[in-house]
């Protein structure tokens, strides 16, 4: 998998693949290496899992979504890993977290048995699954985010699991159509330095690319302030035409003409 | 007779009567064959007339489910029960849900069926949705229940897949129903060992089958691997993998592991247009050789799982054979139209594992470069979330394909998956006529176009096919 070690290659952890994955979230790991061959940026990408050790340094982190007994399994693995976690989003490493995975980042977790689950504290949220019904949140989300720039982020949610903000945690979007994280506040995920949670499946990256771009572009800086001789006009290159540039906006506009359409 | 058996009698022939009248009027109005809305009908009427049904077909009844073959996996019992009983009522267009069963009951009465019910000699195979069997084998008692494969498949419906094969496993705990006769259970994939675990301490008769051929597992460069485990929290470990998780396992930790299939496939081989399979019976009766005229692994186990089926239906194994050698593709599921000397084959995937298999399947016995039409659509019978396909194995396509074309509802996100895998996409586009005329435009005489397409897509593509070669567009 890794295809390089040079200084001039970013070195992406994707967390647990094997085992949260549970709506394909390893889609967002085959984006980000389809953009990165497109921009000619080497990656080295280090499949992290239970009983792996994580490698000294990373620029971009990816988990993704399970089941309660997936999570029941890495729950206890991903705390061995939580300091390093905790001080590489301290120190603006790119990071995204889907659904369970963004759960298991925050405080704790309760999962549908009742079961308190603690986390791992990236994110200053908590997370809570009824215990008195099975009520599920499903649907295709529409949300605007709140990071400048990175406009409507559209998507797919499916979780038990309902997510409260603390007071210093700033949501990564507001719900225009969807539920979120709770189906109560509107509130949409989570954002902290270079760190995003949300629950937004389908994969995310894929149909959104300008949030992939950004964390992108926030794993690059991430790297040029750990040696500085990266060549910035990569980040120049973003901006310009891309086929998957256009086939992912294509397919936003698409999704959010029909989901729009859905809901008269 | 009491006043209230009367009033249920005269429900129920009111409900079978409503019911036919929905089925002609559908057919009529050409309204997808009205196989579903027939038993819509009749349920409204009667709430509980499944039961009813069940007691005039007096419990002769299987039940096949699973994420992927249910279809084809019915259609063989069928077919094999059809050699030895008089009449086999199924539900063979797919239609799975409770109302389903209502409406194959339905229409196999003729016109004059309401006065003159068949009640003898007759057996049902009925393949059912896996979120219906709890419920739906309480209320009928099948005497026979077929579990297939259970893998990710319309999420948004199920929830999470864990509490599927939870809920199976807790029907045959419930005091209210008649446990059945037998269980038939693949014992290659671990999230059905639980099944094989309930039926033995129920002292039901359970039925196993499997492979065990090197030669058709996968390598370890065929993305989408996951972990999967045991009910003690370890890991599954696999000496070998066929498809999804099924395969050769055990648990890493605790002593359980794959039971010796009772009908076991000792060799398979899978050419482009048929596979042949060597069979050995557990209690070492024979070892039947067999040609499947199906590709792919998938209808290797559903001819084990039909075998096993019949088998623990009284029907010997090397009885059934003629009946397997002879079946074809069903109904959209590798069913096969041929007009100006092009041939036309339409192939079912509508989940991850079960789109992997179609794939591989293209890719390793076609003989030539591939003609390829994908269609994706999103209503409620194909899922609504499509995010599956990120799962699903686009890479091997490299390479593979004279020309890819996109279509469905979700072309955009079919044609984005092909260019983050880094396969050229020919064309893409929603409208799937025009997609079809295009990839037929393209495929030259002799040469096969391959089109694989969630369920939706397989109604309309076959619809349309059907009727260029003038043949019925619907089950009949």
């Amino acid at each position: 998998m890794s295809k390089s070690n040079s200084p001039l290659s970013i070195r992406v952890v994707s967390l647990y693949e094997d085992v949260l994955n549970i709506y394909s979230d390893r889609g967002n790991r085959l984006a980000l290496q389809a953009r990165a061959v497109e921009l000619g940026v080497n990656l080295d990408v280090h499949l992290v899992s239970i009983g792996d050790r994580l490698p000294p340094n990373a620029d971009l982190v990816l988990i993704g979504g399970g089941q309660d007994r997936e999570q029941d399994i890495v729950a206890a693995d991903l705390l061995s890993k939580g300091e390093t976690l905790r001080s590489w989003a301290v120190a603006n490493v790119a990071m995204l977290a889907v659904c369970g995975g963004f759960q298991l980042f925050g405080r704790w977790f309760r999962n549908s048995r009742g079961i308190f689950l603690k986390g791992i504290d990236v994110f200053d949220c908590v997370s809570v699954t009824p215990t008195f019904d099975n009520l599920r949140l499903v649907g295709d989300v529409i949300s605007q985010s709140a990071i400048d720039g990175l406009g409507t982020i559209v998507g797919y949610e499916n979780h038990a699991g309902q997510t409260f903000l603390g007071d210093s945690a700033v949501p990564f979007a507001q719900i225009e159509i969807g539920y979120g994280n709770n189906g109560f506040d509107r509130t949409e995920g989570v954002w902290r330095n270079s760190c995003v949670g949300t629950y937004l499946h389908g994969a995310v990256f894929p149909n959104n690319l300008q949030l992939l771009d950004w964390l992108f572009k926030r794993a690059i800086e991430h790297r040029m302030s750990q040696d500085g001789n990266f060549d910035l006009a990569v980040l120049e290159r973003m901006s310009e035409y891309s086929k998957l540039g256009e086939a992912s906006e294509f397919a936003r506009q698409l999704i959010s003409i029909a989901v729009r359409e859905e809901q008269g | 007779m009491s006043v209230m058996g009367i009033f249920n009698l005269i429900r129920f022939e009111l409900a079978i009567c409503l019911g036919k009248c929905a089925l002609l009027f559908s057919q009529i109005f050409r309204r997808g064959g009205g196989t579903a809305v027939s038993g819509l009908v009749a349920t409204f009427i009667q709430p509980n007339i499944q039961q009813q049904i069940s007691k005039i077909l007096s419990r002769e009844v299987i039940f096949v489910t699973g994420t992927n073959g249910k279809t084809g996996t019915s259609s063989l019992i069928s077919q094999i029960l059809r050699s030895k009983i008089d009449f086999v009522l199924s539900n063979s267009s797919g239609s799975n849900l409770a109302r389903g069963v209502v409406s194959a009951y339905i229409s196999s009465l003729g016109i004059g069926g309401i006065l003159k019910r068949r009640r003898h000699s007759l057996a049902s195979v009925f393949e059912v949705d896996e979120a219906v069997i709890p419920s739906l084998s309480s209320r009928m008692n099948p005497k026979i229940q077929v579990f297939l494969n259970l893998s990710r498949d319309q999420l948004d419906r199920y929830g999470e897949i864990d509490s599927i094969a939870s809920s199976w496993v807790q029907s045959f705990s419930s005091d209210s129903r008649i446990l059945p006769d037998a269980l038939v259970v693949n014992a290659d994939d671990p999230k059905l060992f639980s099944l094989i675990d309930v039926g033995r301490k129920n002292s039901i008769r359970t039925i196993t089958f499997g492979l065990d051929d090197s030669s058709v597992a996968l390598d370890d460069s065929f993305n989408g691997q996951e972990r999967d485990y045991c009910a003690c929290g370890s890991h599954i470990r696999y000496e070998l993998k066929y498809l999804g998780q099924s395969g050769a396992w055990s648990c890493s930790s605790c002593d359980i592991r794959r039971p010796a299939p009772d009908v076991l496939a000792t060799k398979v081989v899978l050419e482009s247009d048929r596979s042949y399979v060597e069979v050995e019976l557990a209690d070492r009766s024979e070892i039947l050789d067999l040609t499947v005229h199906q590709q792919g692994l998938y209808s290797v186990y559903n001819v084990l799982a039909a075998i096993s089926a019949a088998w623990a239906y009284g029907i010997h194994p090397a009885d059934s054979i003629d009946v397997i050698e002879s079946a074809t593709g069903v109904f959209g599921r590798q069913e096969e139209f041929l007009f100006a000397n092009v041939k036309t084959k339409i192939w079912l995937a509508k989940n991850p594992q079960g789109l992997n298999e179609v794939l591989r399947t293209l890719t390793e016995t076609a003989e030539s470069p591939l003609n390829l039409l994908l269609v994706l659509n999103d209503e409620i019978q194909d899922g609504r979330d499509i995010s599956w396909i990120y799962d699903a194995n686009f890479e091997i396509l490299a390479s593979r394909c004279k020309f890819l074309a996109c279509s469905g509802s979700r072309a955009h996100n079919l044609s984005l998956r092909c260019l983050i895998a880094g396969i050229p996409v020919s064309k893409s586009d929603s409208n799937i006529m025009s997609m079809l005329n295009f990839a037929l435009d393209r495929t030259l005489p002799t040469e096969t176009l391959n089109i694989v397409t969630t369920y939706t897509g397989m109604i309309e593509i076959r619809e349309e096919l059907a009727n260029r070669i003038g043949i019925s567009p619907y089950w009949k």
